[in-house]
């Protein structure tokens, strides 16, 4: 994985886990790599891997059984929030950009559905 | 310690089985000379072994002090300074393995030329009686022939001395590694130290006194020069401890 | 548990370590970072003992090093130094004949990952492959500090993640673990502690993760501020 060197690398790591636990690619209750292993799979400092564990869990986003290791949480609810959350975030960025760049929220709005329409066409063609 | 011995012998297998070589090819020449009636063929194995017994023990001693001046100065250092032995043992392993070498290679020489004598007493009828004679002839020249016993024991203080001379080149290489690196003529200060500090002991040697017991006085050159050899290596030894940089 | 106070070294005129006072705690990873000819790689033989020190001491422990310490603390250098006469298999007996850290079955299944076969002749390998196997044969030492000078020194990408790997799997809480090197941007995501050297000088110490959560740098924006936009990268 590429990281952003300037950004946290525990965080770029977190949002890595969390977008295969909601994208289903890791089940809920299914058990994730050691630290060492996390740290090796992601050529990272173990000591970041561990940080990684202990702010997702902190999230609730997972949990840890002492000597059985660290699982995605089982809770179903919580992985729908945490795609609430995400996409929540994508947006508030995605607004903030284009809040930059001078669209006002309704205009965004239409920019948007017209986007999607030609998106449309082009498949239909 | 062993490790290191083990390691140290090594790196000089090729020259040894190189001189293994040249021995038996030698030996050969020898025997078939003596068992075909080929008399030049003789002479030349005899010369021969001569030459291996003499450069052999020569060129043990020359290349330990190589190897451990490669040991000091190139790359190569590292794979004994980073072990964690120190400079007595690295040194005392390399000190050891050469005397032990030396000591070796003389007795299977020394061997080889009493096996090589009755072999020849009993295929030539005439030596036994030639050797019988020249015994005779130097006894009525000196006085007091030395027996075997002490040609041996002065072969054997040879060996040592030998040995002596090589722990003086250890120091001279040690020096030069340490207190006189990066300084200009390195190379040939340490190699005139070399010869200073050989002619200092042969000069001290002088002032021995000699025993009127025989064995008594081996005894006292053995010791001396032992001494001597101790002395030049725990020099080195501690020079390589408090300023060795490799 | 190692540590070095007011180290100083110098060969003549030129001081090429200036008393320099660092700490290598267990559990992290170090990096010691500088353009060649900083002063890296003389303080690490310092370390270990292969350089000695014009003033000041490394210690290990609390008490100076020397040939004892060298049972816990392992060292590899950038040059190659094994015997000419050396295949693989020969480097590992020696590792094991003096090192009681030494396991035989890890550096086999490192050789084996690396593809590096037991009977190759030491001197017939590329500069890539001799990386690999000076990483190997440290890295199969459980050892309680690895100092390693340049392990990306000349590798291919595909190398250095293999190199990267073993690193990653030998720490762990008890060990401490210094990497040297000019390459910064390899060693970014691996390291907890950047030491600056600059004319052997410590000029900075940087936490590197906490870098970049305060102040959303990493450790090529603080090498370039320290060296420049010159600096050999």
């Amino acid at each position: 994985m590429e990281f952003k060197t300037e950004l946290p690398i525990y965080l770029q790591v977190m949002a890595s886990i969390k977008r295969d636990i909601v994208t289903g690619k890791l089940s809920p209750g299914e058990k994730l790599p050691s630290v060492r292993e996390l740290a090796v799979n992601y050529t990272i400092n173990p000591n970041t891997a561990s940080r990684v564990y202990k702010e997702l869990e902190n999230e609730d986003a997972c949990f840890t059984r002492r000597g059985m290791g660290t699982f995605v949480t089982d809770s179903i609810e919580r992985i729908r929030t945490m795609k609430e959350e995400m996409a929540e975030e994508l947006i508030g960025q995605f607004l903030e950009g284009m809040a930059q760049l001078g669209f006002a929220f309704e205009e965004t709005i239409r920019l948007m559905g017209s986007h999607k329409k030609g998106e449309q066409q082009h498949a239909g063609m | 310690m062993g490790m290191l011995m083990k390691y140290e012998f090594r790196k000089t297998r090729m020259s040894r089985m190189i001189l293994l070589l040249l021995t038996v090819l030698s030996e050969i020449l020898f025997l078939s000379g003596l068992f075909l009636d080929w008399e030049k063929g003789m002479f030349l194995g005899i010369l021969f072994l001569t030459l291996c017994a003499m450069f052999g023990l020569f060129y043990l001693g020359i290349e330990s002090i190589l190897v451990f001046s490669k040991d000091l100065n190139t790359k190569q250092s590292y794979m004994l300074f980073m072990t964690p032995k120190n400079s007595y043992q690295i040194l005392g392993a390399k000190a050891l393995e050469n005397l032990l070498c030396i000591i070796a290679v003389s007795v299977i020489f020394i061997l080889i030329a009493f096996a090589d004598i009755s072999i020849a007493a009993i295929h030539l009828d005439g030596l036994t009686r030639f050797l019988e004679e020249i015994k005779y002839f130097l006894n009525s020249m000196f006085h007091n022939l030395p027996t075997w016993q002490e040609v041996v024991a002065s072969i054997f203080a040879s060996l040592l001395n030998w040995f002596m001379t090589i722990t003086v080149g250890y120091l001279a290489v040690t020096l030069s590694a340490t207190v006189l690196a990066g300084k200009r003529l390195n190379g040939l200060i340490s190699f005139i130290l070399f010869i200073v500090i050989l002619w200092a002991v042969a000069v001290a040697m002088e002032f021995l006194p000699t025993l009127p017991n025989v064995t008594a006085d081996f005894a006292m050159q053995y010791g001396i020069l032992l001494l001597f050899s101790a002395a030049f290596y725990f020099i080195s030894c501690q020079i390589m401890e408090r300023k060795l940089s490799v | 548990m190692l540590e070095c106070r007011d180290i100083v070294k110098k060969y003549g005129s030129k001081t090429a370590v200036d008393s320099i006072s660092l700490k290598i705690e267990s559990g992290r990873i170090y990096a010691l970072l500088g353009p060649n000819g900083s002063g890296k790689t003389t303080l690490m033989k310092m370390a270990i003992g292969l350089v000695k020190p014009s003033q000041g001491n490394f210690y290990y422990n609390d008490s100076p090093i020397g040939p004892d310490s060298r049972r816990e603390i392992a060292y590899m250098s950038t040059e190659p130094y094994f015997y000419p006469w050396m295949n693989v298999k020969d480097v590992g007996d020696y590792y094991a004949d003096f090192f009681e850290d030494f396991s035989m079955k890890k550096f086999e299944k490192l050789l084996e990952r690396m593809h590096l076969e037991k009977s190759l002749k030491t001197k017939s390998l590329s500069s890539g492959m001799m990386a690999k196997l000076k990483i190997a044969v440290t890295m199969a030492r459980k050892a309680k500090v690895y100092l390693l000078d340049e392990p990306l020194n000349g590798i291919d990408l595909l190398a250095r993640d293999e190199i990267m790997t073993s690193i990653i799997e030998a720490a762990d809480p008890d060990t401490a673990i210094v990497l040297s090197s000019h390459l910064v941007d390899e060693l970014e995501k691996i390291i907890d502690t950047a030491y600056f050297i600059k004319d052997g000088l410590l000029v900075k110490t940087s936490q590197v993760e906490e870098l970049r959560i305060t102040e959303g740098k990493s450790i090529v924006d603080e090498y370039r501020e320290i060296y420049g936009q010159g600096g050999n990268m």
